[in-house]
């Protein structure tokens, strides 16, 4: 940014105060000599001689190293700053610092060379322990829940956390460490320990879980990748003394260690209301090779291809499936089956109420497909543009799915004709509104076709919450 | 009913016996007469009111004596515990899953047994009164076929379901089968409903 010269002259006020310039003076034109400097700063090779960290407390050295050593490669100051900012930014996502400053000086003592410079981080960390707590009431249920928080427990960015929710119907709670590579942030080791319980009324059943787990996140080029080992105790019961025979029989005590292998690649340039860009997500779940009574191969897969057309709407199109293939003869657990059905997934249709099921209580099947297409477009009129306004989209659905089971002894040409009978579909238009960068409401008006005996649908007004959506 | 079959089922309806009837489980003895007698049949119509309230004393007799013992005994005593008793509700279930809930179900019934106050008694002490309640049942049997005339009642299934329990389980020692078969006019009642009820259909 130049200074501002007067292109033409203004009328000076000749009968105000005297300025004592006259318009010659004004004239001057000072750009050669600004150009000049801006050459000198721009161009001029530098040299990074020293990277300092401040503030440290409990956060080791050897950690940081990684992070910032990029800044020494710049070669001229634009460079620096460059390197320094993308530097900020990976310490920041450490999570071991509330704050995250840059200074860059001259170098100064006795080595100094004349284009030297020292780049200083001065880092605020975050304190030892934090700790949170919420009453949440919903369900016909209150509870309170406490949180606390260790992080950088042993100052290479370990975290500790452990959750506790006391309710009036369930307790659950939850111990979880997390372990960076030093160097390499996206490798990183969680272990959890938990205990949760759930209930699902379109079942007829609660679940208590209590397990452990140790997943291992890792990158390979473009896609991210996950290796998860579960072992859980899993305790099934009725929720009503009217549940059908079906889900009564699935009652009981089961153990389920697993081995899972998540793969995922997002293009998209966000996770809520993307505009371009692709989700491909792929898992597999092999239990019972490492012990317990579960013992079946899961895989699942999910698909989002994102284009914006003409005035800012974008079309979505998102495609799900996944298989259950039981192993050793026995029969798939209700767990472990998938679900179909509800404002998240196929819309118009109850939560999860689609499929196989026995005396209104919905058992879930091994396999199942579900597609959806959508066109987003702003509020009409788009009211609080720039602000408010921007949280909302309206949107025009078309759903389809199917749930089933499977017939493992025929072919796959028979098992894709059971896919493709009977489908559900449903199609409709609302509202959409985001929350943060994670979950989405949703109030739609949906039409559900090809309805099967045996379904629920919720056919008009739907509303909708969640993190996951068709 | 095989041994884990029982395990599972009484995760099922929450207590052994039940019954499934349509879409209704229902479960325990008490709850079962009654449903069968909302359905119109009852095996204790033909008693007068003074004979079903003795029925009644004599079925609360055999619930907290025989019930008690026999929990007492399987769960209690170390040695039937850690050979027969837990070994068989664990065996549905896989390692380590097994071990937590045998366990969990040892230290229930070990709390139960406290707070009634059999939790101080010896192994002698339960058997005299398994004795002593087998005698009172063997003085109301007499020479009679049935314990209330010559129809068999509730307390005619609670009775044998208990004996033939205690004379057809393995323990460590045979000591309580032993005690039982001493009163040979209830051994006899047993063979004779065993006879009469389950053979037929087996042979």
């Amino acid at each position: 940014m130049g200074t501002v010269h007067a292109k033409s002259l203004d009328p000076l006020p000749m009968h105000g105060r005297d300025v004592g310039l006259t318009p010659d003076d004004l004239m001057e034109p000072p750009e050669p000599e600004q150009e000049a400097k801006q050459e000198i700063l721009e161009n001029k090779d530098v040299v990074v001689q020293h990277v300092n960290v401040q503030g440290l407390g409990r956060t080791k050295e050897d950690l940081l190293g990684y992070e910032i050593s990029d800044v020494f490669q710049a070669k001229n100051l634009i460079d620096v700053m460059k390197r320094a900012h993308v530097a900020r930014q990976k310490l920041l996502r450490l999570g071991v610092f509330k704050d995250v400053e840059v200074l860059i000086d001259t170098s100064e003592g006795a080595d100094a060379l004349p284009n030297g410079l020292d780049v200083t981080f001065e880092v605020t960390e975050i304190k030892r322990i934090t700790g949170s707590y919420n009453t949440m009431v919903g369900n016909n249920e209150g509870s309170m829940v406490l949180g606390l928080k260790l992080p950088n427990m042993f100052g290479r960015a370990e975290k500790l956390t452990f959750q506790f929710s006391y309710g009036t119907k369930e307790t659950s709670y939850g111990l979880s460490f997390f372990k960076p590579q030093p160097g390499f942030f996206e490798r990183n080791l969680t272990l959890n320990a938990y205990k949760v319980t759930g209930q699902f009324p379109w079942s007829s059943l609660k679940e208590t879980d209590r397990g452990i787990a140790a997943e291992l996140n890792f990158p390979v080029g473009w896609s991210s990748h996950s290796l998860k080992w579960e072992g859980v105790w899993r305790e099934l019961g009725c929720l009503a003394r009217s549940a059908s025979f079906a889900v009564r029989e699935e009652s009981g005590h089961s153990l389920k260690s697993a081995l899972s292998h998540t793969m995922s690649i997002d293009s998209r340039n966000s996770a809520i209301f993307p505009s371009r860009g692709a989700l491909l997500r792929v898992n597999q779940e092999l239990a019972g090779y490492t012990g317990g009574d579960a013992s079946f191969l899961k895989e699942d897969f999910e698909l989002q291809l994102n284009r914006q057309l003409f005035w800012d709407s974008v079309l979505s199109a998102s495609f799900w499936g996944g298989m259950l293939y039981p192993l050793g003869g026995q029969r798939s657990c209700i767990a472990d089956r998938f679900y179909l059905g509800g404002p998240t997934s196929v819309r118009g249709f109850g939560m999860y109420s689609i499929g196989p099921q026995s005396e209104g209580d919905y058992l879930g099947g091994e396999a199942y497909w579900a597609a959806g297409l959508h066109l987003y477009t702003p509020l009409p009129f788009r009211p609080g543009r720039g602000g408010f306004g921007d949280l909302f989209r309206t949107h025009f659905f078309l759903n389809a799915g199917n749930l089933c089971n499977l017939n493992y002894g025929e072919g796959p040409r028979a098992h894709l004709q059971k896919l493709a009978e009977c489908i559900r579909w449903s199609y409709g238009a609302g509202i959409v509104l985001r929350l943060g960068n994670i979950a989405r409401l949703e109030l739609n008006y949906c039409v559900p076709m090809g309805v099967q005996s045996g379904d629920r649908i919720c056919d008009g007004v739907q509303f909708g919450a969640g993190i996951r959506f068709l | 009913m095989s041994l884990a079959a029982e395990a599972f089922v009484s995760q099922m309806a929450g207590k052994i016996p039940f019954i499934h009837v349509g879409n209704q489980v229902v479960s325990e003895l008490g709850p079962i007469v009654q449903f069968t007698k909302a359905k119109g049949h009852s095996l204790s119509d033909s008693l007068d009111d003074v004979q079903r309230a003795e029925m009644k004393a004599y079925m609360e007799l055999v619930n907290n004596m025989l019930l008690t013992a026999e929990l007492y005994i399987q769960w209690c005593d170390d040695a039937t515990a850690a050979e027969i008793t837990r070994p068989r509700y664990s065996s549905p279930y896989s390692w380590p899953l097994c071990l937590v809930l045998a366990y969990q179900k040892q230290w229930e019934v070990r709390k139960k047994m406290n707070a009634i106050g059999w939790g101080g008694k010896s192994l002698e002490q339960v058997y005299e009164d398994v004795s002593q309640c087998c005698q009172a049942l063997s003085q109301r049997l007499g020479t009679q076929p049935y314990f209330f005339n010559k129809q068999p009642t509730e307390l005619d299934a609670l009775v044998f379901g208990h004996l033939f329990t205690i004379l057809t389980t393995r323990l460590t020692s045979t000591e309580l089968a032993e005690r039982v078969k001493s009163y040979s006019n209830l051994l006899s009642f047993c063979r004779r409903i065993e006879q009469t009820y389950f053979e037929d259909k087996s042979s």
